[in-house]
């Protein structure tokens, strides 16, 4: 019985402390948007995108879509790829820079 | 173990408290970059967390009580006993209502830990607002099992009883360890499309990336509910002795109201996202959908309608009511604030074209719900009028809603085949002539070889429809990719499929509910049922099937005691035809609270179920009544679930890696080369 008291007790100190850490955090941008994470959630929404251009082209090739009916849809669902493709890009971007003024920082230290 | 899993449970609760207020304060907060802001939503996502973990252990806790039978607690004592098998003793931790709640809560906590471990996948203006609205949900219900269907309750008695009242003998069926937190995860699970709707609305970030990023979970949902509802058939089928499935009974019906509205959903979503139309019909759609699976457990709970499946009647169900009340103040005034957002611009711009079809597609499946809605409510309209309880029954549904379904059957033909924007003449000619024909024909086949009621013949007219409009979408989508010629028609077609998965997932979906809807009619316009006695050794003809009743036996378990009918089944013709199978009915009766329950016996074959129970016998014991059901084609109901399941994770599984870098490939390539041709090939 002991033990489990001590058990609980502790196990709600533990998850009390989880959720308040952030508070204690300088940084906590990392640890709730993992670049890789923010990239995984932006390929999920391109893929998305790319399915929907492919139907778009299946209908054209299968005639179920006019001429300008297909070109204007297809350019609309290009263009909001197209800005999913930016934030990716941006992503991508600034990953890499951060890569560098960490890697630029870990040989002053070293220095 | 009992201080234990209250324990976790107020833990839970606080930190559904916790993900709830500091969710709102971070997102009126807004800006994300602010280092406030992000602490605060980063101590919203660990809440979420640890809400979850607070309340699977409350879970084990009681798991636990039942394993340990621990008559000292309340809840254990009712619905347990030490001769009950270790599966039913599962499957009773959610048998009462006091447990299904909890697990209710848990599984939208879960949902919530879900979100937050994949809180970079979300954006970071929703996310504080998503997180929230999930939190609030969670909170209400881990209120109401904390404070009024609390299973952790100490037995109040002088002396702890050496055994418990045990499980509803109607409930110690295999299925009911699965059917009901498979049904769970179906209404939990809509809990996050409608979070990250409502985020959507509180933040005013209304493109159509909500509905994007959670097509996932919209799909997974109601796949979850589709099955979880079947199942509950399956259940009722085996274990209720009626040789139906379906009885549009009030609980039943609370599951499929929400299946209507997210299958409209799933529809006006795709809508939304091709053409940036029907926004706040979609995002109606889902609040309409979160609010009626709440609905329905107050339906179950509430006690206010009478079913065989119902909770006992309880006083709880003004908390729903009024939870349901806030929420909907709530949606509304914030789709007054955001109504310039909201409103599209973009209008239909012909009535044959795919949008026009789809939008008819949900207004139907909405008549179909409300039709139903009504038909659940008219009991307690009629009392709170005339002061009579008048309850409506099978025929009411069936009358109404089967010209409903047939319709949307036809829709289901023509929507998904139509051109977007506007359908050209010789479009609709080419996809809908020879479809159209020969169901016709069909049509006429069948009326030609004896099918004589009309709504037969429409079902199995429209099936074939809607099966050829498939099938010549494919043959055309084959010819003109090349696919069929140079590697074979099966490869062709699994590359098509695999190059389109939400096209052909869909399609696959729509071919299982063509094999449920024909089990359906089949089931219900020519099942065949006859009762009759028969002595020992005595036989009798049923249709194509010569029945015996070889012995009555007696057998006991620790459980029950069972009197079985042993019935061998030959086919009828000549005194030694073949021998198909022996069935054994059983009627048993439970020692603890000596209910005596029918345990049907059935035989599945790909034509038609051969389905008996008993349903008496006399004082000799050598003479028993039976009923006798032969249900033409049913066993293709749980095929065709099976398949609209199998579709459905078509639809779901993500491409790999290297799929998607192989596809990018292709599309730039396509991007910077002309666009293919119509009819032609790449």
């Amino acid at each position: 019985m002991t033990f489990l008291i001590v058990l609980t007790a502790c196990c709600t100190l533990l998850l009390m402390w989880f959720v308040l850490t952030p508070f204690f955090q300088e940084e906590t941008g990392p640890a709730l948007f993992e670049e890789s994470g923010v990239r995984a959630g932006l390929y999920d929404q391109k893929e998305r995108f790319l399915q929907v251009i492919r139907d778009l082209d299946l209908d054209f090739q299968t005639k179920k879509l006019s001429e300008d009916d297909y070109q204007a849809m297809r350019s609309a669902v290009s263009a909001e790829l197209g800005e999913i493709m930016a934030r990716l890009d941006n992503e991508i971007i600034g990953a890499d820079s951060s890569a560098r003024q960490e890697g630029q920082t870990s040989e002053t230290k070293v220095e | 173990m009992n201080e234990f899993g209250h324990y976790a449970l107020f833990l839970a609760w606080a930190f559904a408290l916790f993900t709830m207020c500091a969710g709102v304060y971070a997102g009126v907060l807004g800006n994300i970059c602010n280092p406030k802001a992000l602490r605060w939503s980063a101590a919203v996502r660990n809440a979420s967390i640890a809400a979850a973990i607070s309340g699977v252990a409350s879970l084990i806790a009681l798991g636990w009580l039942f394993h340990s039978d621990d008559y000292t607690n309340q809840y254990v004592w009712q619905y347990s006993n030490k001769e009950m098998y270790d599966i039913y003793k599962v499957s009773a931790i959610w048998g009462g209502m006091d447990g299904s709640m909890l697990l209710w809560a848990v599984f939208i906590a879960v949902c919530g830990a879900l979100v937050a471990l994949r809180a970079d996948r979300c954006p970071r203006t929703l996310l504080p607002w998503i997180l929230a609205f999930i939190g609030s949900s969670s909170f209400f219900f881990l209120t109401v099992v904390f404070y009024f269907t609390n299973p952790f309750r100490y037995l109040k008695a002088e002396f702890i009883p050496p055994d418990g009242n045990g499980l509803n003998p109607l409930l110690q069926n295999p299925f009911m360890a699965v059917h009901p937190p498979t049904l769970y995860v179906g209404f939990t699970a809509h809990v996050v499309p409608f979070a990250f709707c409502m985020a959507a609305l509180a933040s005013g970030q209304l493109s159509n990336e909500w509905a994007r990023l959670t097509r996932r979970w919209a799909l997974f949902a109601w796949m979850f509910l589709t099955a979880g509802i079947v199942m509950g058939g399956f259940w009722a089928y085996v274990e209720l002795g009626w040789g139906g499935f379906w009885a549009w009974d009030p609980v039943e019906n609370s599951s499929f109201l929400p299946w209507l509205t997210s299958t409209a959903y799933l529809h006006s979503v795709m809508v939304q996202e091709r053409k940036n139309m029907l926004r706040l019909w979609t995002v109606w759609l889902m609040i309409t959908t979160y609010l009626l699976t709440v609905f329905g457990t107050f339906l179950t709970r509430s006690g206010i309608v009478q079913s065989v499946h119902a909770f006992a009647s309880t006083d709880i169900g003004w908390m729903f009511l009024l939870y349901i009340g806030m929420v909907l103040a709530l949606a509304i005034a914030l789709t007054l604030y955001r109504r310039g957002v909201l409103f599209s611009e973009k209008k239909i711009e012909s009535f044959w074209s795919r949008e026009a079809f789809f939008l008819l597609n949900n207004l139907v499946l909405l008549s179909i719900c409300f039709a139903t809605l009504w038909g659940v409510m008219f009991p307690v309209f009629s009392e709170a009028v005339t002061g009579t309880k008048q309850a409506v029954g099978i025929p009411y549904f069936n009358a109404v809603n089967v010209p409903l379904f047939l319709f949307l059957l036809l829709l289901m033909g023509v929507g998904p085949m139509i051109a977007w924007k506007k359908a050209s003449l010789s479009n609709l000619i080419r996809t809908f002539l020879t479809p159209f024909l020969t169901a016709l024909v069909v049509s006429g086949l069948l009326v030609w070889t004896g099918v004589d009621q009309l709504y037969p013949v429409i079902s199995y007219g429209l099936c074939w429809f809607v099966f050829m409009t498939i099938l010549g979408e494919l043959y055309r989508a084959l010819r003109a990719q090349g696919h069929g010629e140079d590697k074979g028609v099966v490869k062709g077609a699994v590359r098509l499929v695999r190059r389109h998965r939400s096209r052909y997932g869909g399609y696959i979906v729509h071919l299982g509910v063509l094999v449920v809807t024909i089990a359906i009619t089949a089931s219900m316009a020519h099942k065949f049922e006859q009762e009759f006695t028969l002595d020992s050794g005595e036989s009798i003809t049923v249709r194509r099937y010569k029945l015996t009743l070889d012995a009555i036996e007696g057998r006991q378990t620790t459980n029950y005691q069972a009197l079985h009918a042993v019935v061998s089944v030959r086919a009828a013709g000549g005194s030694d035809g073949e021998l198909l199978g022996v069935l054994e009915p059983e009627l048993r009766t439970y020692f603890r609270n000596s209910e005596t329950t029918t345990e049907v016996a059935l035989r599945s074959s790909l034509r038609a179920d051969r389905y008996i129970m008993v349903s008496g016998l006399d004082e000799t014991g050598k003479r028993a009544s039976l009923k006798v059901y032969v249900n033409p084609l049913h066993v293709w109901l749980w095929i065709g679930t099976l398949i609209m399941v199998g579709g459905t994770l078509v639809l779901l599984i993500p491409r790999k890696a290297e799929a998607r870098s192989e596809v990018f490939a292709e599309s730039l390539a396509g991007e910077t080369s002309a666009s293919p041709q119509p009819g032609g090939r790449f």
